[in-house]
């Protein structure tokens, strides 16, 4: 089947919501459901039959426009149908006590995002590229300020703004990459970008740095992070960390490795990698806000997945992919047993946890953190210490020593939250959690444990991923 | 007013970032630009002749990047539905004055005429200049001149809704019909006739496929006209 349904249901879906609104309340609810999880079963149908395909769309390339099928293209596809679906199904039980103002428009923005996240990571086409990431932006935008409250309205307009901006960035680069190369599809502009003049080559990369650097959350253009995360709506904020972030991750690192494959700005791109996690840690330290400690927390981790990508080879690469999945998981599991714990106590200050009494709840949260911080039999670890390792292999010591101080530091405000929660005695009444809501937190804590407990079973596909991804497939 | 400080210096750096940008970006394209390579426009120029469309940024827009358009078709659709959402609550009409009599007889004389044009602009996208966008916002500006001359009027929100579905829905179940018949995402699949060139009906799917962008875009500014005007002012 092709590839090309991706973006093509969801859109299709969107369209159609006034039609589906007639067949009752539910059925715009249930149909987004229905059509995730044929994209999952699309997106598994594709890893079995080739995990390798072109999808051409109206004439062929290098002049038209095409979707590269890649079995490290195809992880990101996965991971983000099925992060999405999980979601999806999360709210439809979390739906009947405090569902969305205009919920029909929430699940239009949802897929929106989803297609362009997918097409964002398929597209082998620059300008195609662009105009993903302003189809993910701006649905992006509109959900952080969905709850129209004032600090969800701040959250979007900081979040409108950044984006114009780095949009500005990008479209500057696109422009001098097709003045001067004279071709937007992604495999001829790296054949001859490297033949370009150097100022013009710099020039580029520091318009793309810039571009995707306010997306990817690097240091100096992360400032709006923890506003969006503070803004936006509990739930939101797991497709945030889980989905987002990780589309334009892949994007940015794709790029550079089609475009300069030797590594020209590998050792910047690590300093900046490890000081932004540095950064990050340190500022989530005095956070007393749960959303703003764990957007911190997030921060630190996309910096490792930065760093370990900027090492730009393949046993890094691996270790960056493994951290991907294991932060993906694990947000998730968060925001989700926030969202539960905010609807219930109605705020997010850590003292919060002090009263929260469901020992369930905080078995998942403390799996999350541990596996977010790295302790050994979650999923976690597995990706850090290969990052360690391969940063070792290339006798990086300051780097390590800036990543291991961060972890220190890391763990003093998880082991903060831990303490509020299990050592409190004044406690609420019983937290209810539906079955619905237990079994996909369940489901999410112990896909941390067998990716923790058994890397085996996803590391030889992760290594050919990084394999793909290094060799510029497209 | 911390908020709206930090705002509004982050707006101004905004600015100044992009206007050193646009400076530097000005100068370097200047300096040395090389002609003599082949760009895709060319190649793109080249393939044309093959679809048999008078106009050729059409065909570029609509068919060789067709997907591209599809894409700035879904940007204009979250934006318009991103309008409506943050200014929905309010039903009250911004414009307090009422109109004088010049632009109320004055609108009624013109609205027929724009419409007329922008329909004509629309079809004909695919002869002459203009097209599905410069057609939709022709008629979402007649729509304008209507609301601002008569208050009071209400723009029939079921139909600019229906036309709005149809339009988009339409737009990818081609796209779709494309990879069903020929595997190939909003593939030409009425195979045009090149000798058929500069007629009202050339081109295959091309004209068809403009003329629902021109009523996708024509609703969706619509919309986004008419949740402008009816913002209250007390938010």
């Amino acid at each position: 089947m092709s590839s090309v349904l991706f973006v093509a249901l969801p859109l299709l879906f969107g369209f159609s919501t006034p039609i589906l609104g007639y067949f009752g309340k539910n059925a715009v609810a249930y149909v987004s459901t229905l059509m995730q999880l044929f994209l999952l079963y699309l997106g598994f149908d594709l890893l079995l039959n080739e995990g390798f395909s072109i999808e051409l769309i109206s004439i062929a390339p290098p002049l038209g426009i095409s979707f590269v099928v890649t079995k490290v293209s195809l992880l990101f596809v996965l991971l983000f149908t099925s992060v999405m679906t999980l979601f999806s199904l999360y709210y439809l039980s979390y739906r009947s006590e405090k569902p969305y103002r205009d919920e029909s428009k929430f699940f239009i923005l949802i897929n929106m995002l989803l297609a362009a996240s997918i097409g964002l990571v398929l597209s082998s086409d620059i300008f195609n590229i662009y105009v993903f990431f302003e189809i993910a932006g701006i649905s992006a935008y509109i959900l952080s300020a969905y709850e129209k409250s004032s600090s969800a309205l701040e959250a979007g307009i900081k979040y409108l703004i950044t984006g114009a901006v780095a949009s500005i960035f990008l479209i500057f680069a696109i422009v001098l990459i097709y003045i001067y190369i004279g071709s937007l599809n992604l495999g001829i502009i790296a054949q001859h970008f490297e033949l370009l003049p150097f100022q013009i080559k710099l020039l580029i990369s520091i318009l793309l740095l810039i571009g995707f650097g306010f997306k990817v959350e690097i240091f100096p253009l992360n400032f709006w992070v923890s506003d969006v995360y503070q803004g936006s709506s509990t739930l939101v904020n797991a497709l945030f960390s889980a989905i987002v972030v990780k589309a334009y991750l892949f994007v940015f690192f794709h790029l550079l490795y089609l475009f300069l494959p030797h590594g020209e700005f590998s050792l910047f791109l690590i300093y900046l990698g490890a000081f932004s996690m540095l950064a990050a840690e340190v500022a989530g330290l005095r956070q007393s806000h749960l959303k703003r400690l764990f957007a911190y927390s997030s921060l630190g981790q996309v910096a490792l997945v930065f760093t370990a990508f900027a090492l730009q080879n393949t046993q890094a690469i691996q270790a960056a992919l493994f951290i991907v999945l294991a932060h993906s998981v694990a947000k998730m599991g968060i925001f989700f047993a926030l969202a539960l714990i905010e609807k219930e106590h109605e705020s997010m200050e850590s003292e919060t946890l002090k009263s929260l009494n469901s020992p369930f709840l905080r078995v998942i949260l403390l799996i999350s953190m541990l596996s977010l911080l790295g302790i050994p039999l979650f999923a976690g670890f597995v990706g850090k210490l290969l990052v360690l390792k391969s940063l070792a292999l290339e006798g990086m010591l300051p780097i390590i020593m800036m990543i291991i101080l961060a972890s220190l530091i890391e763990a003093v405000y998880y082991f903060k939250l831990a303490g509020y929660m299990f050592t409190s005695d004044k406690r609420r009444d019983v937290l209810k959690v539906t079955w619905a809501h237990k079994t996909i937190l369940a489901f999410l804590s112990l896909l941390l444990l067998i990716i923790g407990m058994a890397p085996f079973l996803l590391s030889e596909y992760l290594f050919e991923a990084s394999k793909l991804m290094l060799g510029g497939v497209s | 007013m911390s908020i709206k400080r930090s705002l509004s210096t982050l707006t101004l750096s905004g600015f100044t970032l992009s206007a050193l940008l646009i400076l530097s970006f000005i100068n370097i394209l200047l300096q040395n630009v090389a002609t003599n390579i082949e760009r895709a426009g060319d190649g793109l120029l080249k393939l044309n002749s093959s679809e048999g469309v008078a106009n050729v940024v059409t065909t570029v827009v609509v068919y060789f990047r067709g997907f591209d358009t599809l894409g700035e078709i879904a940007v204009l659709f979250i934006a318009s539905l991103g309008v409506g959402l943050m200014l929905e609550r309010n039903t009250e009409c911004t414009i307090k004055v009422q109109s004088n009599f010049m632009l109320q007889s004055a609108s009624k004389l013109l609205f027929p005429i724009i419409i007329i044009f922008g329909l004509y602009v629309m079809i004909y996208g695919h002869l002459s200049p203009g097209g599905g966008f410069q057609g939709g916002v022709l008629v979402a500006s007649a729509v304008l001149l209507l609301l601002i001359s008569n208050k009071d009027l209400e723009v029939p929100h079921a139909v600019i809704s229906a036309l709005e579905t149809l339009a988009g829905v339409s737009y990818v179940l081609i796209g779709l019909m494309g990879l069903l018949l020929s595997d190939v995402f909003l593939f030409n699949f009425l195979s045009p006739n090149i000798a058929d060139f500069g007629l009202l009906l050339s081109g295959g799917i091309i004209p068809i496929v403009y003329i629902i962008v021109g009523i996708k875009v024509g609703s969706e500014m619509g919309f986004i006209v008419q949740n402008l005007l009816k913002r209250s002012d007390d938010v």
